[in-house]
């Protein structure tokens, strides 16, 4: 799966160091993390406090006039610019709207029957579960040659259950430059 | 010292820009201070300081899923007039005298009577419209911590791990009632909440529905029988899927405990049906399961 989120964690360097080094230090062998009977002496929670609370604050950047004309500005710009993009959207879903009223309604006088059809009622209506959310960039597994379409049957789960997740997942995705095999050589290339 | 108040003063005045997340909403002001600065600037306590990549699952929604959904969700005249009014109609109140309220000259302004049989009176939709479209609003994360009964400092691990998860510092939550079979007291903090709504929202979604729900084990979906029949869907994760995110998966040893959290969808949709339409879209799967390892019938409607 394109995974695009690091597997860093959200703290920064800086203080990721801090904690490395602490834990190395305080951190007792028996300590099971997530264990309901977590020792009330721990260490950990002291660290967490400290990088909830008492983390130095960052200085504010001071802004000169200047400073302050270019932010409000780019602020304005970009404020302008997303209320283009709304307003182009609204209007186009609203031109939608009224091709779909206006069709439904001659529907409506042609004859019940196909009106009556037309209508969704009581069918249940969600989007399938096969759908791809667009993505960056292509898929790391590629394409997949050897795909089945869903049984009819809709209460069967379509996506295979997942296997052990913590044996069989690995940290990091594999090196898609790497492991992938050598670029086929140009066959106009005279080889010498 | 430092007095509370002058606390909320600082806090108020300074912001948190890069690896710390913005404490949210403190929005009252200390004495001096005359007003609130503007919220474009770094100063104010709203300031956002622009999203920092694309937002997938936004831009899907306004390309793909909100022409869709404006189309499912189409009703004719006829079923929308008999929604609406299924929505406004007033049952009746438990004592007839009651009735005889427009009559009574001292009943003007008391509070409208209780209606017979405890039924609830839903928000009443509004005519149907390219802006009447359902759009998922914000996203509540909550957390609640039994071992804060004994040791207050096991929420710390709660907040840090929802403050990973979601990049947005949580509210603490204080019990309202006191259960003295699990030794709980009124007004005792016992779990930790974060609403999350625009650019975090859509981030937190799209790791939920590409890297955490895939991973868990023995989950099937949401009930299909889930919701607040007004459109919000709410699910709980058991304390293994705070494991999944890459966030605290990286640091899983800092955190010393391991809770399980719940996540509302609040969105603008006045059905239940409309509100499963929507989430569907974002690839969140439904199974027609009433509960986890138990046949259910589809719910239709």
């Amino acid at each position: 799966m394109s995974n695009h989120f690091s597997y860093r964690s959200a703290l920064s360097t800086s203080i990721r160091g801090i904690l490395a080094r602490t834990v190395k230090k305080s951190k007792p062998k028996s300590e099971i993390p997530g264990s309901q009977n977590a020792n009330i002496t721990d260490t950990r929670y002291q660290i967490i406090k400290r990088i909830l609370y008492e983390t130095p604050k960052t200085e504010l950047p001071k802004m000169t006039e200047q400073d302050l004309e270019r932010h409000e500005t780019i602020d304005r710009a970009w404020k302008l610019f997303l209320r283009n993009q709304q307003e182009e959207r609204e209007n186009e879903l609203a031109a939608k709207y009224r091709k779909l009223n206006e069709a439904n309604l001659e529907l409506e006088k042609l004859g019940p029957r196909l009106f009556n059809s037309a209508q969704i009622g009581n069918k249940i209506m969600m989007f399938p579960r096969q759908m791809k959310i667009p993505t960056e960039t292509p898929p790391l597994n590629g394409w997949n040659y050897d795909y089945k379409p869903l049984s009819s049957d809709p209460t069967k789960n379509s996506k295979p259950l997942p296997s052990d997740p913590i044996k069989d997942s690995e940290p990091l995705p594999s090196n898609p430059i790497k492991d992938s095999e050598p670029l086929p050589s140009d066959p106009n290339k005279v080889s010498s | 010292m430092l007095t509370r108040s002058k606390k909320l003063f600082l806090y108020n005045r300074y912001q948190f820009l890069s690896a710390v997340p913005r404490i949210f909403n403190k929005t009252s002001l200390h004495t001096y201070q005359k007003s609130l600065p503007p919220a474009n600037l770094p100063d104010s306590p709203s300031f956002y300081p622009g999203r920092t990549s694309i937002l997938r699952m936004e831009d899907f929604y306004h390309s793909t899923l909100s022409t869709d959904l404006m189309i499912l969700s189409y009703k004719d005249p006829e079923s929308e007039q008999k929604f609406i009014e299924k929505r406004q109609k007033e049952h009746l109140p438990i004592k007839k005298s009651v009735l005889t309220r427009d009559i009574n000259p001292f009943a003007i302004n008391r509070p409208p009577p209780k209606p017979r049989g405890n039924k609830k009176r839903l928000p009443v939709p509004p005519k149907q419209s390219p802006k009447t479209i359902p759009k998922l609003l914000k996203i509540d994360v909550h957390c609640m911590i039994k071992e804060a009964i004994h040791s207050k400092q096991h929420l710390l691990s709660g907040i840090m791990a929802l403050q990973c998860i979601t990049s947005e510092r949580p509210t603490v939550v204080y019990s309202k009632t006191g259960v003295a079979q699990w030794k709980l007291r009124k007004d005792m903090p016992i779990g930790c909440k974060v609403s999350i709504s625009g650019p975090p929202m859509y981030t937190f979604l799209d790791k939920l529905v590409e890297i955490v729900l895939p991973r868990m084990k023995e989950w099937h979906g949401i009930p299909i029988t889930s919701g607040d029949q007004n459109g919000n869907i709410a699910m709980g994760f058991p304390a293994s899927a705070l494991s999944l995110f890459p966030d605290i998966e990286g640091n899983y040893d800092m955190f010393p405990l391991m809770t399980g959290f719940d996540v509302i969808f609040n969105t603008t949709a006045y059905t239940d049906y409309e509100g499963r339409m929507l989430l569907s879209g974002f690839q969140i799967p439904f199974t027609p399961r009433k509960k986890m390892g138990r046949k259910g019938r589809i719910n239709r409607n």
